[in-house]
Order: C-alpha cells, then structure tokens, then sequence
C-alpha cells in the first residue's frame, strides 16, 4: 500500500484533521446500514447468480410478490414503441402530400387523380414554387393573366396527359 | 477534533480473482464473500449522494443485483479491478436515479437525513457528533466534482488510485482537486461557526 492509499501527500498538516473527520463522517455512514440490508443485498444477489433472469428483479428487489411488474412494464414500452411508430407514419404522410394543396386543385377542377398528373405537379411545385416562394396569391395573379390571355394554368399537364381537353380551354 | 488515520480497503486482486470466479460459477457462499466486504462501503457512497436511507438501500442492493448478473453472464472480466468496477456501476446508478429524481423536481435538502446519526450520538461525545453533522452539511453543498471525490474517498473508502480507476482521471488530478475539495470545506464550517461572515452552511439551498 503506497502513500496514495492512505493520505493525500499534497495536504498541508492543517487540512489533515479534516480529513480524519470526513474518516469519521463516513464511518458513521457505514454503520447507519439497517442491519438486515446486507443479508437481503446477498439473498438478491444469490438469486441472480443462480438464474433469476435481472429483467424480474424491481429496484427494490426485496419484494418478489411484484416480479410481474416488470413483465407489465416491458409491455407498456411495447405498446408505447408501436404508438410512436404508428404516429411517425402518418406524420410522415401528412407532410408529404401526394395531391397538391388543396386551393391549387380547385384551379385545375379536380384534375389531381391521376399518379402522372400528381407527380407532374409535384415537380412544379419543387422547381418554381418552392424555389421562388410563390403563394395562392402568386398564382391567382398569374391564373387571371392567363386568363386573359385564354390560357390555362393546368394546360401543359392536362395536354401531355390525354384528359380529353384543348390547349387554351379553361379548367 | 482527533485524527483516526483509517487504512483504505485494497485487497489484492489475486485474492479476489478466486472468489469472483467462484461466485460467477453460482457459489453462493464466494457471493456472500464479496457481499460482506463491499456492501456497506457502497451503501454508505450511495446514502450520502442522495440523502435518503430508503432510496440508497433500494439503490445499493439494486448494485449488488447488477454485479451477480454480470457475473453470472460473464459480463465482468477479472482483470483486478472489480472494486473500482463496483463503485463505477454504483455511480451510475446514482446518477440515472439522482437525474430522474431532479426531473421530478424533488429538491433535496442538505440538511435533511440526519437520522445518520440517530441512535449513535451516545457512541459519540455531543461536541464531535455536532462537528459531524455540520461537516456532513458542509459536503452536501460542495460542487459536485468536490463532492464525488469526498464521498468516493471518505465514505467508499476508496483509494486515490482506485478513485482515478473508477472515474478515469489521472491521480494527480483527483489529489489537486482533494485539495481543493478540503479547503472549500473548511471555508464552509469556518461560515457556519460564524455566521454573519458568510451565509452557505445553514441554508437549504441544493447544490
């Protein structure tokens, strides 16, 4: 046993009586111990070594009458997992729309239910709305100047995707 | 107050090894062994950092429970150092209990468990037993860094060097900041014998 295990070398002698009495602080912490705690520390622990699997054992584990909590808690965690799991899918599908919004499908009349239109609109929504932060009011403006000039917002799309309408007729 | 020079428990590992063997093979009477050498020790590190007997019994013999898994499993590899591996899971304990006890705003109080002494101040003269309770006082309001090292040190019984083992900081570190720790704590017990110099010691604030 070395210096380092008996005293701190680097103490002045006045400190040296403090720390005999911290000794003693923690002396008198050590035999506060209820007397039976090392007895149900060692039962605990026996029967851990012995195949308790530690999932059964409570952080009080002297009560073995309530084991199956623990069994309860693991189902909870479960439940719990699956909720989460449940809530990040939808949340998930509520921020990526596959429609677009609604106020841009009343502009192009209920034309949104077709997967190639919808991907189409996506894209535009991606390159010029999204990148230049135009709004509804954005393209109110620019439908009513298409308008008059007898074209419509949703022309392009609705021509490449067969839906039965002229280029210039209005949705 | 008197000095009592106390020798610091470092048995040999190879005098341990056989024993944690044993108990991880399910011997129960090598269990019981490393039980009755330790568990006060633990109990004592762990009743001073959270204040209260019910929580440090629970938190003490739940440290127990872990090791025998570990043993059992082979999750502890003997390599002479279970004493500062058994006061690092026992750390870690406090501290996922002291942080879910503080999330549930329970503020301790430095004042609070002085039942420590219940029933032994007939052992003591009342003198050295007031001069504890206010040293006790006075470590509950160290910082927490001074604080470890005196718990870990006076309470566990710790040496220095299993003190660096089990925080993984170098020795001369841990003895400055000793020091340190001891110099913060006779500046508090010289505020609490006089009072109007400095308020600290008889408040209840939590540190």
């Amino acid at each position: 046993m070395n210096d380092h295990t008996r005293h701190n070398p680097e103490l002045p002698d006045d400190l040296r009586s403090l720390e005999a009495s911290l000794d003693a602080l923690g002396q008198r912490a050590r035999s506060s111990a209820p007397g039976g705690l090392g007895d149900r520390i060692a039962d605990e622990g026996a029967r851990a070594l012995t195949g308790v699997r530690p999932g059964e054992l409570r952080l009080s584990g002297n009560k073995p009458e309530h084991h199956h909590r623990a069994g309860w808690t693991q189902h909870w965690r479960l439940a719990a997992s699956v909720t989460l799991l449940i809530v990040a899918v939808v949340a998930a599908i509520a921020l990526n729309p596959t429609a677009p919004v609604t106020g841009v499908v009343a502009i192009e009349g209920g034309q949104s239910d077709t997967a190639s239109f919808d991907d189409d609109w996506i894209d535009f929504e991606t390159e010029y709305v999204a990148d230049t932060g135009w709004d509804d009011d954005a393209f109110d403006a620019l439908s009513s100047e298409l308008d008059e000039l007898e074209l419509s917002l949703g022309s392009a799309w609705t021509l490449d995707e067969n839906l039965n309408l002229n280029e210039g007729e209005s949705l | 107050m008197e000095v009592m020079p106390i020798q610091r428990s470092e048995p040999p590992p190879d005098e341990l090894a056989p024993i944690l063997a044993a108990a991880g093979d399910g011997d129960e009477d090598a269990w019981r062994t490393l039980v009755e050498r330790f568990w006060r020790r633990v109990y004592a590190l762990v009743r001073s950092r959270c204040g209260r007997s019910d929580l440090a019994e629970e938190i003490t013999q739940s440290v127990f429970v872990t090791c025998a898994t570990k043993l059992r499993d082979g999750g502890y590899q003997e390599r002479g150092r279970f004493e500062s591996w058994l006061f690092l899971v026992a750390m870690n304990r406090l501290r996922d209990e002291l942080r879910r006890e503080r999330r549930q705003a329970a503020p301790s109080d430095p004042t609070a468990f002085s039942g420590v002494s219940a029933g032994r101040s007939g052992e003591q003269d009342g003198e050295n037993a007031e001069q504890l309770e206010a040293l006790r006082i006075a470590v509950a309001q160290l910082p927490e860094a001074d604080r470890e090292i005196i718990e870990l040190r006076h309470h566990a019984q710790m040496s220095f060097k299993l003190i660096a083992q089990t925080l993984g900081e170098p020795i001369g570190t841990l003895l400055a900041r000793h020091h340190r720790a001891l110099k913060k704590l006779r500046s508090l017990m010289e505020n609490e014998q006089d009072p109007a110099g400095c308020p600290g010691v008889g408040s209840e604030t939590d540190t």
